[in-house]
């Protein structure tokens, strides 16, 4: 029998196309909807995740700017003021070299000050201490905390509770110590 | 309609070129705000409720693909009035459905509202013809599935275009029509395959 003449034919044309049509609507309803949940939440998530990525980076940058400025080796240094340390206590350190050496070092000509604190000699303890004090602060604005020379000079003054500067020294340690400072500066 | 950067004919030639091109113009018929909101007017005006808007046109748009594709949409209109029209007679269609009674105005005048160039020609799929006509779909062959499947797009549509050894456009539609064949052939040498809803003459 011809295909025409077939009683079948039409119905069996029909349901042919009509399960592809059907397969490609099946598929065609899905991808709509997933179009829906892109339509409606992504604009508003990329907006909220350009928005915390950017105040992210602010806050970030800030922060590193703000621990540079305020915890920096140089910033630490200056904030162990020695001639602060010498007004505070009232007492007058007679000693022509280490008062060289103190100018100096806030000419900051830290070789001149480390040149003339070693040509110092005295006898007097506390004026050592004054000198080994001032000899700390220039080394950790010269070679770093993270320095060798800096390290071991601090932890001699650590190790004597007598030092004149020992709660200073003390503190520095501590300030030096502080998470954030330790995460972002490496010298 | 305009959807974004492209014309009705741009979206009317990428729906016949099928994968990735038909995809995006489907993407920007959908995604016209304008357009949805008028068939989601429409719904809520009828007593309609948000989820049967939105399932009514996403119907809307997959009756308006199949449409373009079988050469029933003669461009007597622009897109987004034919694609309105759609919106109605299924709304309506569905309305009969499920014997519900119209919040304002009477099924017989909504129909007479569109002209006979508008008819969309719907024709629709029960769950139940659905299920059989997905049985059909595993006496395809590979190739003609990779095919469908180039047409839904759910495969990447120059990987399989160079598997099968054709081109976008116009070879696509031939290698489906092709398939088509095929798979009436089969059923006229196997006619209890077919499902019953097609031997009435519907």
């Amino acid at each position: 029998m011809e295909e025409s003449d077939n009683i079948h034919n039409l119905p069996a044309e029909r349901a042919a196309e009509a399960a592809f049509e059907n397969e490609i609507a099946k598929d065609t309803k899905l991808f709509l909807n997933s179009l829906e949940k892109t339509k409606v939440e992504k604009p508003r998530r990329r907006t909220l995740y350009l928005v915390g990525l950017a105040a992210s980076v602010l806050i970030l940058m800030a922060s590193l700017i703000t621990i540079n400025i305020s915890h920096s080796d140089s910033a630490i240094a200056a904030n162990y003021n020695i001639n602060q340390m010498v007004s505070r206590t009232g007492e007058n350190v007679n000693d022509s070299k280490f008062t060289d050496a103190v100018r100096s070092y806030y000419e900051k000509d830290y070789t001149r000050a480390q040149s003339l604190l070693e040509e110092a000699e005295s006898s007097d303890e506390r004026v050592n201490n004054y000198k080994e004090w001032l000899s700390l602060l220039i080394a950790l604005r010269t070679s770093g905390s993270n320095s060798d020379t800096f390290t071991s000079q601090l932890e001699q003054i650590l190790s004597n509770e007598d030092h004149v500067f020992y709660s200073q020294a003390e503190n520095m340690n501590q300030d030096l110590k502080l998470f954030w400072r330790t995460m972002v500066i490496r010298k | 309609m305009k959807s974004g950067k492209w014309s009705d004919d741009d979206l009317v030639n990428h729906i016949n070129d099928g994968g990735v091109k038909r995809k995006k113009a489907l993407a920007a018929i959908y995604q016209n705000q304008v357009l949805q909101r008028r068939v989601y007017n429409m719904v809520k005006y009828r007593g309609g409720s948000e989820s049967e808007a939105h399932e009514l046109f996403i119907e809307s748009v997959v009756l308006l693909d199949r449409n373009i594709r079988s050469g029933k949409f003669q461009r007597a209109s622009s897109l987004d009035t034919y694609l309105f029209s759609i919106s109605k007679f299924t709304w309506n269609n569905w309305v009969r459905k499920k014997k519900r009674s119209l919040k304002s105005i009477a099924l017989d005048e909504t129909a007479f509202e569109i002209s006979d160039h508008q008819n969309p020609e719907l024709q629709y799929i029960t769950e139940e013809l659905s299920a059989g006509l997905e049985k059909l779909i595993d006496l395809l062959s590979e190739k003609c599935r990779l095919i469908l499947k180039m047409w839904s797009n759910n495969a990447k549509y120059d990987e399989i275009a160079e598997k099968l050894g054709v081109e976008k456009g116009g070879a696509l539609r031939k290698q489906k029509l092709t398939c088509i064949r095929k798979l009436k052939k089969y059923l006229l040498e196997n006619p209890n395959l077919i499902p019953n809803h097609y031997h009435g003459g519907v």
